[in-house]
Parts: structure tokens; sequence; C-alpha cells
């Protein structure tokens, strides 16, 4: 039987990246990338590639996020 | 009409009649209640979830809008990108839980739904009128939106309040007839549409313009530096929508709590928020959550079409004009300028649609039946829907061609209010003290607090009114609920909502 910490880890793994997300899309996190004008990433520029890598990671994030709880669910 | 102009409207026009052929298929296929106009009989599969809650978003504002705002203020349109990225997740949590209680207790509306936990028809009033006064506004700039678009590709020939006439009719025609189904079919053709068009549009421009995405940025770097450093440039005037102020002192405030706001309040538009009980089953809305972010790459080209257009040797009169203005200056084939026509028709329509379907059903069933109190059979009470889809189509209109002030400013005006849903939804479905009176404190205060601070009352200090709102609705709801009177909340209905109860879906 999995203890309450394993039960609850995909839960507390998901609520730290919302609180890191919440400050690397804006202050205080943003600001150290966001300034920049370089290096440019896929042409783009560090801003622009900034916010679309965390929607791109949030994706990632919620899809491993929904495989590791749904299984527990269906028990 | 010359014959380019022609055939921009002959386009257009094809694109129309194929929305209103997808709309009206769909109309047979609902039970003749409420249940089944308003949410699909709760039947709604996968892929039409996908494009109905990616589509309802992206309004007209977001194909003409974003490139306008990439324009003036550079990586302030990121933003967008930003809030996307967290901004339906509460729904993954919210969304299963809701639709429980929606099937248990045949319930369509996010104020239905708190209204039934406690037993309230103030809270059923008080949260439609908070929303119809959100999306009506909202309704009439999707209206002015095809009505400029169709408007400027015809060279004026057509006018503005001709073309939203035209265009509306169209989605009054198979809303009435097919309902939510009518809306979500033609949002998954209107949203295909959308995409490529947006990637199109998206890579061409950069390239004809400036050589590719790479070298567009690097003249931008030596050109408008400013424009690619976060947090971008603010509004030009108090009448533009854009919240992030001029950098500088403050301005970081302003840019996060209007993000965080932003977040937070995303799936509050009850538009959005309804459609956990459209849905067929729980996988169905946790997997749109899952993907959406995946609909706002959608967002990309079109902050790169603006910024393809600074520099641009004759600019456009105003920002959110940038794309129609360069693909009438380029010298494109009439059929792409008919494209893009049909793009943002898509756009408008996507959005105009959801909203026309939600507030309708918001006044009937949270306003009439819920709020005054007043039981209707299912026929009629779907026959009062469609009524008053006709009424709010024709304010929306009026509104439209009639209002002289910024119908801009009116809609951010209701921002605010929206987000101060989030605690009320939060506490319906989880939390068991919660009370009706600590509801309905945390409501009123949190949207009178945005109110005041959004229209200069109060000082605000360059955070988010919705932000400032949000601190008082927490703090009332708590502790009324706690130090309150008990009220008289529904037994059960947590139960329902956490996956046990009768009737409780799987």
């Amino acid at each position: 039987m999995p203890s309450r910490l394993s039960r609850n880890l995909p839960h507390l793994l998901l609520a730290a990246y919302v609180v890191l997300c919440l400050a690397a899309l804006a202050w205080p996190l943003y600001p150290l990338v966001g300034e920049r004008l370089t290096p440019r990433i896929l042409g783009l520029p560090p801003a622009f590639a900034w916010n679309l890598a965390w929607v791109v990671l949030s994706f990632f994030v919620l899809l491993v996020y929904d495989r590791a709880t749904r299984p527990r669910e269906k028990r | 009409m010359n014959s380019a102009e022609l055939s921009v409207l002959a386009v257009s026009g094809a694109y129309l009649a194929l929305c209103l052929v997808v709309g009206l298929l769909p109309g047979r296929r609902s039970s003749d209640s409420a249940e089944g106009y308003v949410a699909g009989d709760r039947a709604l599969g996968g892929v039409v979830m996908y494009f109905i809650t990616g589509a309802t978003i992206f309004s007209a504002f977001a194909f003409l809008g974003m490139p306008g705002w990439a324009y003036a203020r550079g990586v302030a349109a990121c933003y967008v990108l930003g809030y996307g990225a967290l901004g339906f997740l509460p729904f993954y949590f919210l969304g299963p839980r809701a639709a429980r209680v929606g099937r248990r207790y045949g319930l369509v509306t996010q104020a239905e739904m708190v209204a039934r936990r406690f037993r309230s028809p103030r809270i059923a009033l008080l949260m439609a009128a908070i929303t119809v006064y959100a999306l009506v506004p909202y309704l009439a700039l999707q209206m002015k939106g095809a009505g400029v678009v169709l408007s400027a590709t015809t060279g004026g020939h057509l006018s503005e309040a001709l073309g939203s006439a035209v265009v509306y009719l169209v989605v009054l025609i198979y809303v009435l007839r097919s309902g939510v189904l009518g809306v979500g079919w033609t949002n998954t053709l209107q949203g295909i549409l959308m995409m490529i068009l947006a990637w199109v549009f998206g890579l061409y421009l950069p390239r004809v313009l400036h050589g590719g995405v790479g070298a567009m940025f690097d003249e931008l770097a030596r050109s408008h530096p400013d424009l690619l450093r976060a947090p971008g440039l603010g509004p030009a005037d108090e009448s533009t929508p854009y919240r992030i102020v001029r950098s500088g002192a403050g301005s970081w405030a302003s840019y996060s709590s209007g993000l965080w706001v932003s977040i937070i309040g995303f799936c509050c538009w009850p538009q959005l928020f309804m459609r956990a009980f459209s849905a067929r089953d729980e996988r169905v809305i946790r997997r749109t959550v899952v993907l959406y972010p995946t609909f706002q790459i959608f967002l990309v080209p079109l902050i790169l079409i603006g910024f393809a257009g600074i520099g641009y040797d004759h600019p456009p009169l105003r920002s959110d004009q940038v794309l129609p203005h360069m693909l009438m200056q380029l010298d494109l084939a009439p059929v792409v300028v008919g494209l893009f026509c049909a793009g943002a028709l898509a756009a408008s329509m996507s959005s105009g649609d959801a909203i026309l379907h939600t507030a309708a059903s918001v006044l009937v069933r949270d306003g009439y039946v819920t709020g005054l109190e007043r039981p209707l059979a299912p026929k009629r009470e779907r026959s009062l829907i469609r009524l008053v889809i006709v009424a709010v189509a024709a304010g929306a209109y009026a509104l439209a061609v009639s209002y002289r002030g910024d119908l801009v400013s009116l809609l951010l005006l209701a921002y605010g209010p929206i987000a101060q849903f989030m605690p009320a939804l939060i506490a319906t479905l989880y939390w068991r003290r919660a009370t009706e009176a600590g509801v309905l404190a945390g409501l009123l205060a949190g949207t009178v607090t945005s109110l005041a601070i959004k229209t200069g009352l109060l000082p605000g200090h360059g955070i988010h009114e919705g932000l400032w709102g949000l601190a008082p609705n927490v703090l009332l709801l708590v502790a009324v609920s706690l130090f309150g009177p008990r009220g008289n909340p529904l037994p059960e209905f947590l139960e329902t909502a956490a996956g046990g109860g009768k009737g409780a879906a799987g």
C-alpha cells in the first residue's frame, strides 16, 4: 500500500510547478530573462521564447500529471 | 465594387454559407429540452470540446488585436501566451466536480450550481447580472469586429453595420436551430481555419517583409530594442485595453498582478465554465485542459504578424488594423484576402456564437428560473432561451452600431468582477463550511472593490483591480462563513462533487 507521501507526490509536484510557473511568467523571475535582447532562441527574442517555453512545458507537466493520477482514480 | 472586392466578398460569402450548413447539421441531434439545447445533453466529445473551448477564447480581438498589440507594444503581447500556460488549470479540478453535480442536479450554468449548493436565488441573480453585464459588450465587440473586416476588405462598399448584421444573422440562425451543438460544430471548423490561416500569414509576412523570423528580430533589436524587452510598452492612452504600463518603476507590479488575475479568472468566464456541463465525461474535461496549451501556440504567428508590421513603410491608422492593412497593401490575390477575411470572421463568430448562447442561457436559467424562482417546463424553457437569444443579439447589435463610447473600456470594467467568481466556485465545490452569506458577502465586496478601483474611486497603485478585489472577497467569504449565519446548504452536494453520493457520474 503506497504511503501518504507517495500518494500525494504528483499533487505536491504540480503545486510546486504552479508556484514556479507563476514566478517565472511574472515578477520575480521573468525580469531576469525578459529584459535581455540576447540570446536569440529559434530566432525569437528571450522574452518571447521564455513565454512560449512555459506554455510548452505546462503542456508536458499537465500530461505527466494526468497520466500519474489517472490509474489511482480508476481503482 | 471592382472585381477584386467582389472576389473577396464571394470567398467570405462562401465561408458564411459553409458555417451555416455546418451549424445547422446537428440541429436534430439533441433532445427537445433546455438541457439538450444548453448542454448538448452532456454528450460533447473530445474534439468538439477542444475546439469549443479554444475557439471561444480566441475572438476577433485575438485575430486582429494580438498583431496590433505586438505592433504597438512589442513583447507585452506575450502576456497572453503567459497566462494561457496556467489559465485553464483550475478547470482540471473544478470541471469534473461541476460535471458530477451538473448530472446529479440537472445544472447547466455555473451560477445555477453555486445557487443550488446554498439554495440561494440571490446568488444566482447576482452572478447572472455580472455575467450578462460582462457578455453583452463582449458580443457587441465581436459584431463590430466582423463589420470592420468586411467593410475594410470591400473598400467600404459594405458598411460596418450591414457587415455585422449579415454575419450575425448567420450566427443567429444556427445558434437558434442547433444550440450548443451548432456552436461546437462550427467552432471546430472555425478553429481549424483560424489555425491554418494564422500560421500561413504568420510565416509569410515576416518572410516577405524582413527575410524571415530571425532576420526580422535581428532588425528589430537594432531599430526598436524597447519593443523586445519585457514587460514591453504600455498603452498609448487611457482608452486602450492594455494593462501593462510603460517600462519603469511599478511596471512589473502591474504586469505581474494583471497576469495572475488573468490566470485566476480565466476559467470563470461562463461561456468556458459551462462546458463542464456539456462534456460527455470527466476524461473529456481533463483531456481538454491538458491539450489547451496547444491552442495557445496559435497565438505565436499572430504575434509574429504584429512584429512584421513594425517599420512598415505605410503604417496603419490604428494598431489593430495592422494585419488587414498589410494584406491590402501587399497586392495579394483577392482569394488570399478573402481567406483572411474568412479567418477573421471565424474568430469573431466562434466567440460570438458561444457568448450569445451563454448570455441567453444565463438570463433564463439563472435570472428567471433560479433567481426569480419561476420553474418552466423543458420545452417552454428552450423556447424562452431562443427568444432571449434574439433579444440579446438585437441588444448587442444596437450597442455595436450606436454606442459612441469605447466598448473595450466597457468590457474591461467586467474583467475584475468576473475574476471574483473564483473563490465562490472553489468554496462551492470544495469547502464544507462555506455558507450563502459568506459567498454573497465575498462576491459583493470583491466586485464593488474592483469596480471602485477600475473607475478611479479608490487608488490601485498600479496593481490590477481584480487582485485588490480578491482580498476582501476571500477574507469575507471565510470570515462570514465561519462566524455568520449557517444558512441551509444542500446535503450531499459535496459528496456528489467528490464522486460519492447518489447519482454521481464516474
